[in-house]
């Protein structure tokens, strides 16, 4: 199952309702055949914008961090699942970073700007 | 005889009538005037006639002679050139050169021959150690694959005992609630972390 990582941007609540809900949040997961790997907090913290979700505007907001394997049919039913729920404000799954390839950098490709300096469409 | 007394100045005797075709065709008829016409052929002059005759005659054997000297040569040498003595040594001399050549010639594919049977082991012989040492090297290739594959899972066997469940989920969320993680930190080329100051709430 290829691993994915789930960027969850959470109300701001008091301790046991967040709690609660990222409960539901990973229980939810869970019955859709995933395993979860771990949970991150990346603290309450002001949104870089405001934001609105289920007729209401936040501007705080717990941010989330959830990795888990799970079947590549089953995020399209996550993300609706998410969706749906009205503490989240915003869900993003979205393939584990760590799971890509490094790529060597090659460095900063030098542009020829004398080609760019005049059209090369052709012109009637 | 006529261009000699042409020499000396002389004027040739001129005929006195030449027949011309003037008004009449050939189809009508000849006059009245001309009936009982008789023609008459020029005169001629028996020693004149028997001198040019015999010069004639003379030229034209002389002549025929050179002629038909001339001809047979040429014969001949054709003849020659065909069935001579010197077209056969020729002959000869071109069979055994012919035969010499294809004899080479045999010669030389029978060595080039072997040269290729060899040079085709040679390349055999090279295929097949190429294809062995392929061969090994995929099986290595393989093992090193599967120990790989064995080594992960391991590793995440190890890992998968840090799994959140169903049993430790509340644990795991209290834990999580109560230690923030912050990604918002560089590192300096020197490999000093650094963090954000507080700039307040």
């Amino acid at each position: 199952m290829p691993r994915y990582e789930l960027a969850l941007i959470l109300k701001a609540m008091q301790r046991p309702e967040t709690a609660a809900a990222l409960k539901r949040t990973l229980g939810a997961l869970m019955d859709r055949g995933a395993v979860v790997r771990s949970l991150e907090s990346l603290g309450e913290r002001a949104l870089p914008y405001r934001m609105a979700a289920h007729s209401q505007r936040h501007s705080r907001g717990g941010y989330f961090l959830v990795d888990f394997y799970a079947p590549t049919a089953s995020v399209d039913s996550i993300m609706d699942h998410l969706s749906r729920d009205i503490d989240v404000i915003r869900p993003n799954i979205m393939k584990h970073p760590l799971t890509q390839e490094v790529k060597e950098c090659e460095g900063i490709v030098p542009v020829p700007l004398e080609e760019k300096l005049y059209s090369t469409k052709k012109r009637k | 005889m006529l261009r000699a007394l042409n020499h000396l100045g002389v004027r040739p005797p001129a005929p006195l009538l030449l027949p011309a075709r003037g008004r009449k065709t050939r189809h009508d008829p000849p006059a009245k005037s001309k009936v009982g016409r008789v023609r008459t052929p020029p005169a001629v002059d028996p020693t004149e006639f028997y001198v040019l005759t015999e010069r004639y005659r003379q030229y034209r054997q002389t002549v025929r002679a050179l002629r038909l000297e001339f001809v047979s040569e040429v014969r001949r040498k054709i003849k020659e050139a065909r069935t001579g003595v010197l077209a056969e040594r020729k002959a000869l001399e071109d069979a055994t050169e012919h035969q010499n050549l294809m004899a080479w010639n045999q010669a030389e594919n029978q060595r080039l021959h072997e040269l290729r049977i060899e040079r085709l082991r040679q390349e055999a012989r090279e295929q097949e150690q190429r294809q062995e040492e392929e061969k090994a090297r995929k099986a290595q290739e393989t093992q090193a694959w599967v120990q790989l594959k064995e080594r992960e899972l391991l590793q995440l066997q190890e890992e998968a005992k840090n799994f959140i469940t169903r049993e430790n989920l509340d644990a795991r969320i209290e834990e999580a609630l109560d230690s923030p993680k912050s990604y918002n930190w560089a590192i300096t080329r020197e490999g000093q972390v650094v963090r954000p100051q507080r700039k307040g709430s």
